[in-house]
């Protein structure tokens, strides 16, 4: 596979066929971000089309900065357009009743294949998804979600608990299945 | 035991390289849309420039059509003079007999040498005069035998202008105990009208740590504890205001002035975390009301020295924000109130045009909103004025 330089190189050439291989290289972890945050296939590829297409159309504001910046740039974008879409398009409750049991023995499973585990991430509340994507994937603090979508710092930490409450529940179901 | 942070970062590896597959025809749409944005911003491009012309052009016209030169009022009765005694030979040309015609013609030069020779107290002269020559208000006789108000020179004896040619002549202003009443309206102070630009002449740039959440100092028994390789950087632009202001005299020194300004303000803020970096540009527009007074030091030939001192109220009409270049909601700024003081210096380049320099100071008062921007980071400011002045119809 070419470098992302070379590529890089390519874009502010102009070349259309160098827009072509970054579509090709990018749209598979696009789609994945995408569908992780709005749940749903055609959603996702609303989102991913609008990233691409902002992408290819502000190329001049981007500045390489080494292998792996061009993905990071592109992933951003995705990543901010669909939290964008996700709020304007789903219902958002944030609540922070809901207890902050911190600390616990249960981690993510090894066993659950990337692709159940991005559709149960997508099974969850739009509120607990949006946080949950935020801090875990984009390495937002809580301070930072909060800012951006107007909640409290405490709605943001209650939101990351009751998403990982309600995906351990979501993984020994799984497993049990699995065990069945 | 699992903190949270371990947690998600185990949730994180999991997905680290997955991809889904997308529609096949999803990259034929993103093309069409790419190629169909780039075309429109190369329209709205060429749209920009040819406005920024037109622009250019309307001021360069509405410029020379306030400094073509206008009748100065001092001369009024120069003026009327002078075209009284066209009137007079004009109509001596197209009025007369045609005998007669020839002379008039032929005299209507010598007729306005003789007449500019000709002594205010020769017997010829129709109508009443004072002592000094100049004819006073006249009187029902002279009017009715056509005679020439404001004419202040006799008709030579040698002229054959008839009566009737007289009533013709559109009368000129009337004189008035040897002074015309335009030289009072000249004297009448005038209104001025200013286009400047200019904003701050500093912009303002800060780093700041990023404190862990108050639960997390909680669990340490801290009072603050910042995270290492978080930072947070803001960087406010210069701000650029445009304005319109009408200034109206109320003495000879002092004037108040008013008008429309537009502020724009832009801040870049940068996030910088271990693994990511997200910048988020944000740009607000103002419509500003300004209300100053000038009171005017100095003048010396074209160059005035002014202070001025006043306040503005700004509101914000729109806002923009973007992070890594992805649009999103931005939030108002509440009404910002401001005062300012300056020294103004303007060098008139003529009569009807000044331009100034107004260099000062300006202090934005905490509207207690969150939207950070220049007017907060810092609230005292030095700032430049630079404008173009326009006397409205007065003279030098």
């Amino acid at each position: 596979m070419e470098s992302e330089q070379q590529l890089w190189q390519d874009l502010r050439n102009g070349e259309r066929q160098a827009q072509r291989r970054l579509y090709e290289r990018y749209a598979g972890y696009a789609m994945a971000t995408a569908l992780r945050y709005t749940g749903q296939r055609e959603q996702a590829e609303d989102v991913v089309h609008d990233a691409f297409v902002q992408v290819l159309t502000n190329l001049d504001h981007f500045d390489f900065r080494g292998e792996g910046s061009l993905r990071r740039w592109v992933m951003r974008i995705v990543a901010n357009r669909a939290a964008d879409y996700v709020r304007a398009h789903e219902r958002l409750l944030f609540t922070d009743e809901v207890p902050d049991h911190g600390d616990s023995d249960e981690e993510p499973p090894a066993e659950v294949p990337p692709e159940v585990l991005t559709a149960m991430i997508a099974r969850l509340p739009a509120g607990c998804r949006l946080v949950l994507n935020l801090y875990v994937f984009e390495h937002y603090t809580h301070r930072e979600i909060a800012r951006r979508l107007g909640i409290k710092e405490r709605s943001s930490a209650s939101q990351l608990a009751r998403a990982r409450q309600m995906l351990q529940a979501m993984f020994k179901q799984y497993l049990e299945q699995q065990e069945r | 035991m699992m903190t949270q942070d371990e947690w998600a970062s185990r949730l994180e590896q999991q997905l680290a390289d997955h991809q889904e597959t997308v529609s096949d025809t999803l990259w034929t749409d993103i093309e069409t849309d790419v190629a169909t944005r780039l075309r429109r911003r190369t329209r709205i491009a060429t749209l920009r420039r040819w406005a920024a012309a037109a622009a250019i052009a309307a001021v360069v016209a509405g410029s020379s059509v306030v400094w073509w030169p206008s009748v100065p009022p001092e001369d009024v009765t120069t003026v009327e003079k002078e075209t009284s005694h066209l009137a007079i030979s004009n109509t001596a040309r197209h009025h007369s007999t045609p005998s007669e015609q020839a002379e008039p013609t032929s005299s209507t030069p010598t007729l306005a040498r003789e007449a500019r020779r000709a002594t205010p107290t020769s017997e010829s002269v129709t109508g009443s005069a004072n002592e000094s020559g100049y004819l006073a208000e006249p009187d029902a006789k002279d009017e009715q035998e056509g005679d020439w108000e404001g004419a202040n020179y006799p008709t030579p004896p040698e002229t054959t202008v008839s009566a009737k040619a007289h009533t013709d002549v559109a009368p000129p202003v009337v004189l008035t105990n040897g002074k015309a009443s335009a030289k009072e309206v000249a004297k009448r102070l005038k209104p001025t009208l200013a286009l400047f630009t200019g904003g701050s002449v500093n912009s303002w740039r800060g780093i700041s740590p990023v404190r862990m959440s108050p639960q997390q100092e909680q669990r340490f028994a801290a009072r603050a504890i910042y995270l290492a390789g978080y930072e947070e950087r803001q960087q406010h632009d210069m701000p650029l205001s445009i304005g319109l202001t009408l200034s109206y005299p109320l003495t000879k020194r002092l004037s108040l002035s008013t008008g429309i300004v537009y502020t724009r303000l832009h801040s870049t803020f940068t996030y910088v975390m271990p693994s990511n970096v997200n910048v988020r540009e944000q740009t607000l527009h103002y419509a500003g009301l300004p209300l100053s007074v000038h009171y005017r030091l100095l003048s010396y030939r074209g160059l005035q020295l002014y202070a001025s001192a006043g306040g503005r109220a700004d509101w914000n009409v729109k806002s923009a924000q973007a992070t890594d270049g992805t649009d999103q909601d931005a939030p108002h700024d509440r009404l910002q109130w401001s005062l300012s003081g300056a020294l103004g210096v303007q060098y008139n380049l003529l009569p009807q045009v000044g331009i100034y320099a107004e260099p000062g100071l300006c202090h934005y008062f905490d509207n207690g909103s969150n939207v950070r921007n220049i007017f907060k980071d810092p609230p005292t400011n030095f700032s430049l004025q630079l404008g173009i002045r326009l006397n409205l119809g007065s003279k030098k």
